[in-house]
């Protein structure tokens, strides 16, 4: 018999900021399915209009507490690029280290305490204290690790306060690299069971062939800081070209924009990472991916959690990497600048555009900058990949719907959850999100 | 004992029979939110053994756990509709469970990944705020309750076990 489903979830837990699920089925037939975000515009693009370029990424990591080093880097690489500063390799290898440390924090927490509920049948990982006591131990002390080493790198758990246009006011000394070095090799010990643990969760089955986007390179290196823009699609722009790849447009129901790129909607995040760059994931990386199953092209937004435990992998031995040669080579303290908002003239400034484009935690992160010729910023646009992942987490919702009607209210509610929480979304960072709204089926 | 503080509240400063500990939270740049890491910063020195976890308490779990308190009670504003620096002992189920996100992580649950961890007994003490406004320095009120505590502390401490 067609049923009529209303599901109306007013304030969905275990995603960052507020959103809501709207699903209306009448007679058998679905008539709305909506992720409204509720969350008020930041206007952030606004507040940096007239300010320095080189105080902008101390404004814009705010945006966001998790991804302020990715919001960092992109914001001090549009300004870079604006102005036509080429940073050193060193200060490149750095900027990547602080990314990966970013990467793992994030993915760890979003794996353990977000995902892991759901798969192990509880409703918040709160139960979970008494019956894992020592696994959210184990993810906490992974989560405080990473920031240990981001307050090395750059001053502070979060909200970097070394890494500047330009490159670092601080660089780190020989006993500093000892110390992280250290503590990567604490984490290498703590990814094992972690790896051993993600292996047994199982996740939803569900399948929608969209198009993956994240940055793409032609060297070996598995791209989170430097690319152009690339699809599963075929597509392939420059970065300065962003805005024919977003195609934003509003909608309604929610105070952040859609997105969509070749077709009705794209991902971003650990899932387009991975179908995109899986050839260029380190070795263990792609072990791991073999030993849970995955090959691209995974076409299941679940696994985009599995696609993070991947990503950890990665993050944490090209870390190690990174330090080891740096061990070797040591690191040029002559290269440390102190720029301030560029007073004394330390770095040659033109007027121009720049566009950072760096891959955080959540996908593809734009910044946009044009300066005049004093550096200051004359406009702004910020692109942040919760945002672009809206328009495709709806399009999965109406593909999945119709295909679970048999199920019960609460099931259907929590598959829809479910799969809003498995991108990871960071609805406030958007609004430019979460509650589910079953309004009849 | 300060008349600011009500005989609940002192019992819950003074020293446990055993290895207690006293755990503060908060944001200096927010005002009277800032209580706790300002309390925390004028006990150091004292044989009080005080532990600031500023605005990531998550971190400081492994280095508590291993102090393996008998006792571990909890310093931080508090929003219970009080007037502006009351001090009262809060029930541990009456502290609101935030959204968890990978962005905040509430302090209740830190303190009960603590206790599970050590069997600790662990006591809430809120002080309610008159501003959490951007800013330093704390309100009138809440430096004159934090001055209470503080010396209800350091005489505490000080008288032999």
């Amino acid at each position: 018999m067609a049923r009529n489903i209303r599901v109306n979830v007013e304030y969905l837990t275990r995603v960052e900021g507020h959103g809501n699920i709207v699903v209306n089925v009448k007679d058998g037939k679905l008539e709305q399915c909506e992720l409204d975000i509720i969350e008020s515009p930041r206007f952030f693009e606004g507040m940096i209009r007239g300010r320095s370029i080189f105080e902008a990424q101390h404004i814009t990591c705010r945006i966001c507490g998790i991804c302020s080093c990715g919001h960092t880097l992109a914001s001090i690489q549009a300004a870079e690029n604006a102005i036509g500063f080429k940073p050193s390799r060193q200060t490149q290898e750095l900027r990547k280290l602080l990314l990966h440390m970013e990467e793992l924090d994030s993915h760890i927490l979003h794996i353990y305490l977000l995902v892991a509920p759901d798969l192990l049948g509880v409703k918040s990982f709160v139960p979970l204290i008494s019956s894992h006591n020592e696994v959210v131990r184990r993810a906490l002390r992974m989560k405080k690790m990473c920031n240990d080493i981001c307050d090395i790198l750059v001053g502070r758990h979060v909200h970097p306060i070394s890494s500047i246009v330009g490159g670092f006011t601080k660089l780190p000394e020989e006993k500093d690299l000892d110390a992280i070095l250290e503590i990567l090799f604490k984490l290498q010990a703590d990814m094992e069971p972690t790896i051993a643990l993600a292996a047994t969760l199982k996740f939803p089955e569900f399948e929608r062939d969209t198009e993956y986007i994240a940055l793409v390179n032609d060297g070996n290196e598995y791209p989170l800081l430097e690319g152009d823009i690339g699809s599963t699609d075929g597509l392939r722009v420059k970065k300065e070209n962003y805005k024919g790849v977003t195609n934003e447009f509003i909608v309604p129901h929610s105070s952040a924009k859609h997105t969509r790129a070749s077709r009705e909607s794209y991902m971003v995040g650990a899932l387009a990472r991975f179908n995109l760059n899986y050839d260029k994931l380190h070795p263990k990386a792609q072990k791991v991916a073999e030993h849970i199953g995955m090959k691209p092209k995974v076409k299941n937004p679940y696994l985009n959690t599995a696609a993070q435990l991947v990503e950890c992998v990665h993050c944490l031995e090209d870390a190690i990497r990174i330090l080891k040669e740096f061990k070797e080579t040591g690191i040029r303290q002559e290269e440390a600048v102190i720029v301030g908002l560029n007073e004394k003239g330390t770095i040659p400034v033109r007027a121009g555009r720049g566009v950072g484009a760096v891959e955080v935690p959540r996908g593809i992160l734009f910044h946009d900058y044009e300066v005049d010729e004093k550096g200051k910023i004359v406009n702004a646009n910020c692109i942040i990949p919760t945002g672009q992942n809206l328009n495709n987490i709806e399009h999965d919702m109406r593909k999945m719907v119709p295909e679970i009607l048999e199920q019960s209210d609460e099931a259907i509610t929590l598959r829809l959850e479910m799969l809003v929480r498995a991108y990871d979304p960071c609805i406030s960072c958007s609004a430019h999100f979460l509650n589910v709204k079953f309004v009849n089926r | 004992m300060s008349n600011l503080l009500t005989a609940e509240v002192s019992d819950a400063l003074k020293p446990s029979s055993g290895s207690g500990l006293i755990l503060t939270a908060g944001n200096p740049f927010r005002r009277d939110d800032g209580v706790g890491p300002y309390i925390a910063s004028r006990l150091q020195g004292s044989s009080a053994k005080i532990i600031d976890a500023g605005l990531t308490p998550e971190n400081i779990i492994d280095e508590v756990i291993g102090l393996k308190p008998d006792r571990m009670t909890v310093i931080d504003a508090a929003d219970f509709g009080g007037y502006p620096g009351e001090v009262k002992v809060i029930p541990e189920d009456l502290i609101a469970e935030t959204s968890l996100s990978t962005h905040e992580i509430p302090m209740n649950v830190i303190t009960k990944i603590i206790s599970d961890g050590t069997q600790a007994e662990v006591v809430f003490i809120g002080i309610q705020p008159q501003t959490v406004a951007l800013g330093e320095g704390l309100s009138e009120r809440v430096q004159a309750s934090a001055e209470a505590i503080i010396q209800t502390v350091l005489q505490a401490y000080s008288k032999p076990r």
